[in-house]
């Protein structure tokens, strides 16, 4: 009786924890770990992504990526992770926070200036023309007449 | 003796190269001489500027005799073959290694010179400046060959055999991208040499331009081809399922490309309008330290490091260089600026002319941002190991791919809807009636498109609105030919095919010009599938397992291994079947080992042109060969890209072809300025 108990004890037991992880195993697949391995950088592979790096490095961080979404950690909790331990800079896209910001802020500040720039340049080109009519355009000289005539005509 | 010869040749290159620069300088700048002296030295210069082609061919001989000879006392050769290596690739082993690359940069620079001091003979006056500019950047290339990269440096130790060629530069299309990338950064220093040559000669007219077009063309052509061969190369040996990473030697290389292209817009707008002179210089000189950037960061791997930076000589040579020619180039072209004033001005916001300063804005946006984006690792690295963060972490921040899509994406759409736009607007003026009438259609008709992806499942707005700009422009394009034959069928009564060739043949540059938009069209819908659409899926299967992706399913078949001399392979095989079952293809996609440890994955892939399905062999079972890992990739529209890519390709030779109406003018050009070098 009682080792009939302790049987059925150890094998609830068993499936109460067994069966949990097993269950987790089956749930993190190949495609799980490559998809967070493509947001990192391998550290061995010039940016290079981790899904696709070849190196032994590599392979030891996807199979502790496997080992961290197996434990029930979410995409951004193993991200944060290897963010922590090797530096942000293995993130291939970082968040908009310290230094990272800059890959979110530059492109704008970039866009900004040049839409500034082009319409200053436009302005001025016109305001020019406007200004400019009155008087005769300046004719733009080599101080040689045949080659102004040609210039002329290979323009026209 | 293979070392001795071959660096004698170096040495008297760099030698004849100083000798022309000298001659050119005196002939130019010293008052004293007698101008039969100073016809005799820009003669004399000009053949010691030539003659430095064929020294440095009889240095890449006599290398490629060692590499092919197996002469282990020479380092090089040691560091790039092996007595296994077969013979064609010791023979590309000449570009195999750093020393040989540069050697061969050399080659080509010196070629393009030479070329240029050749056919370009009539332009008297530019020429002693020109071969100046260009007898500077050989200098210091040669400098480089001759001493810290020297290509003959004897090895340290005895050897009997070498280390053999990187296997991942034996697949064909390594072997021909390199070349093609140097072919087209050097070609670009050839328009560059000349628009320095016409500031300092005071030469202000656009003959510079007109004399340089096709060297132009003909540096871009090479370009484009090398960086759509190296996608090529990414997508069939890399394994990535991708072409583009927007990785940093990608991204320098794509960089003169852009200011290249810029320049080829812009300067139109100088040949018809007199307009932004000084702009044009501004770029090729970009264009030209963008190569010389792009050229290092390659050859030195600056980007990774910037401690291996600080440590090397070289890469202080190469600021000092490149700082002296930018300098000098600024300092130029400043000097010059009061005389390089537009002769016309802008009319309208709806004009050819704004036109193309707008796709210049759009290009040079796009272009700071891979510059910016491609140098912060080094930046930031700096910042946070300097003593000011030194609570931070001392790290580089990289940046994927998928930050370049949300930054660039939008400018690329811009610049895609311009390509539709601009070339139906007029230069001086164009109403917007014009263009609302000209536009309506293929708007409708894009409109109409759009819906129906929507309708038919399509969620992403941003592969909508970006297929709805490809559809737009590429109907406009298309409608530019439309337009252009249908008024030859009326005015000269010709058949249709007939008419259309004309078109060619009469404007091949403007036709060419709208090939080049459609092969680019044609790779964006490419690229726009891909980048939104792409699926894959990774899966451990034993033999007679199977798995799906999209309308397909594998079968696991099994694992062979094959050995080579070098090299062990390991090909995996699976049978692939459609939605219904149906058989369609074996996939063998394969892993190649090579005995210096380095590996290759190989991929198979079954294209049509809706879809490439694309199988890697990631893992597999080595003894029993009995299971393996397999990753697949579902592509969409990938094979447009490649399609696009020989479009465009077409459409630049087209472009760049010679043609009679090019010829008569610059024979005027060329009457002219003989005429006006006897008048003085």
């Amino acid at each position: 009786m009682l080792q009939k108990s302790l049987v059925l004890t150890c094998t609830l037991f068993t499936l109460l924890f067994a069966f949990p992880a097993f269950a987790q195993t089956d749930d993190v697949s190949d495609d799980d770990v490559n998809r967070v391995a493509h947001e990192l950088f391998c550290p061995t592979c010039e940016s290079i992504p981790v899904d696709v790096c070849p190196t032994e490095v590599c392979s030891d961080w996807r199979a502790e990526i496997r080992r961290q979404l197996e434990a029930g950690a979410t995409d951004e909790e193993v991200l944060e992770f290897f963010a922590a331990r090797y530096g942000t800079g293995v993130l291939a896209n970082p968040p908009a926070r310290g230094l990272g910001s800059f890959f979110w802020i530059g492109p704008i500040v970039v866009v900004l200036a040049g839409l500034f720039i082009f319409g200053r340049q436009m302005n001025r080109l016109q305001q020019d023309s406007v200004e400019k009519i009155s008087e005769a355009p300046p004719v733009p000289s080599s101080g040689d007449p045949y080659r102004d005539r040609v210039e002329k005509e290979l323009r026209q | 003796m293979f070392a001795d010869l071959g660096n004698a040749s170096i040495y008297l290159a760099l030698a004849v190269t100083l000798y022309s620069i000298i001659a050119m300088g005196v002939a130019q700048w010293v008052p004293s001489v007698k101008s039969s002296t100073k016809a005799q030295l820009i003669s004399s210069g000009r053949n010691a500027a030539i003659a430095v082609f064929p020294l440095i061919v009889l240095s890449c001989v006599i290398l490629t005799l060692a590499l092919v000879n197996d002469d282990y006392s020479i380092n090089y050769v040691r560091q790039v073959t092996s007595r296994a290596t077969p013979i064609q690739f010791k023979i590309t082993a000449l570009w195999g290694g750093q020393a040989g690359s540069l050697l061969l940069w050399n080659l080509f620079l010196a070629g393009f010179l030479a070329a240029a001091w050749i056919s370009k003979a009539e332009e008297r006056d530019l020429i002693p400046y020109a071969i100046i500019i260009g007898g500077l950047t050989q200098t210091y290339f040669l400098y480089l060959s001759a001493f810290p990269e020297n290509p003959f440096a004897p090895a340290v130790s005895v050897a009997l055999d070498g280390n053999g060629l990187s296997p991942l530069l034996r697949h064909p299309l390594m072997i021909i991208h390199p070349p093609m990338l140097y072919l087209g950064y050097t070609g670009f220093i050839v328009p560059y040499c000349f628009a320095m040559a016409a500031l300092l000669a005071g030469r202000l007219d656009d003959s510079w331009i007109r004399t340089t077009r096709r060297w132009t063309l003909t540096a871009w052509l090479f370009l484009s081809l090398g960086l759509i061969l190296g996608g090529r190369w990414a997508y069939d040996v890399l394994g990535w399922g991708g072409y583009w990473e927007w990785d940093p030697v990608e991204n320098v290389a794509f960089i003169p490309w852009l200011t290249g292209t810029a320049f080829l817009h812009s300067v139109m707008i100088q040949e018809k309008r007199g307009m932004f002179k000084v702009w044009n210089v501004i770029l090729i000189l970009t264009t030209y330290l963008t190569v010389i950037y792009g050229t290092f960061i390659v050859r030195t791997g600056l980007l990774s490091s910037v401690h291996a930076f600080a440590q090397s000589d070289i890469q202080w040579g190469f600021l000092v260089f490149v700082g002296f020619m930018l300098l000098f180039s600024i300092g130029v072209a400043v000097w010059r600026a009061p005389e390089l004033r537009s002769e016309n001005y802008l009319e309208s916001l709806l004009s050819r002319e704004a036109a193309f300063l707008a796709n210049n804005f759009i290009i040079l946006a796009i272009t700071v941002i891979i510059f910016l984006f491609t140098n912060f690792a080094l930046v930031s690295e700096w910042i946070t190991c300097s003593a000011l963060f030194s609570n931070y972490d001392c790290q580089s921040y990289g940046v994927g791919p998928d930050t370049y899509n949300v930054a660039l994406g939008p400018l690329f759409a811009a610049l895609l809807l311009l390509m539709g736009v601009a070339p139906m607007t007029m230069w001086y003026k164009t109403s917007i009636q014009r263009l609302g009438s000209q536009s309506l259609w293929p708007a409708v008709a894009a409109t109409v498109f759009a819906i129906a992806l929507v309708v038919g499942g399509m969620r992403k707005i941003g592969a909508v609105i970006g297929l709805w700009v490809v559809a737009f422009s590429l109907l406009l394009t298309l409608l530019e030919y439309v337009k252009g034959a249908h008024a030859r069928v009326k005015s000269k009564q010709e058949g249709w095919l007939t008419a259309l060739g004309n078109l060619f043949k009469r404007n091949q540059r403007r036709y060419g010009g709208y090939l080049i938009h459609l092969g680019v069209l044609v790779m964006a819908a490419g690229i726009i599938g891909t980048e939104f659409f792409q699926a894959e899926h990774q899966v451990f299967l034993n033999v007679g397992e199977r798995a799906s992706l999209g309308d397909y399913t594998i079968e696991f078949l099994g694992t062979a291994f094959t050995q080579s001399e070098d090299t062990n392979s390991a090909i995996g095989t699976v049978a692939v079947y459609d939605k219904d079952g149906t058989f369609l293809t074996n996939l063998q996609p394969h892993t190649d080992i090579f005995d210096n440890g380095q590996g290759m994955t190989i991929p198979d892939a079954r294209s049509t042109i809706a879809e490439d399905f694309y199988v890697i062999l990631v893992n597999w079972e080595n003894i029993s060969a009995t299971s393996a890992t397999i990753r697949m990739y579902l592509n969409p529209l990938i094979q447009w890209v490649w399609s696009g890519g020989v479009i465009f390709i077409i459409g630049t030779l087209v472009a760049a072809w010679p043609d009679e109406m090019d010829e008569k003018i610059a024979a005027a050009e060329r009457r002219v300025a003989l005429a006006s070098v006897n008048n003085r």
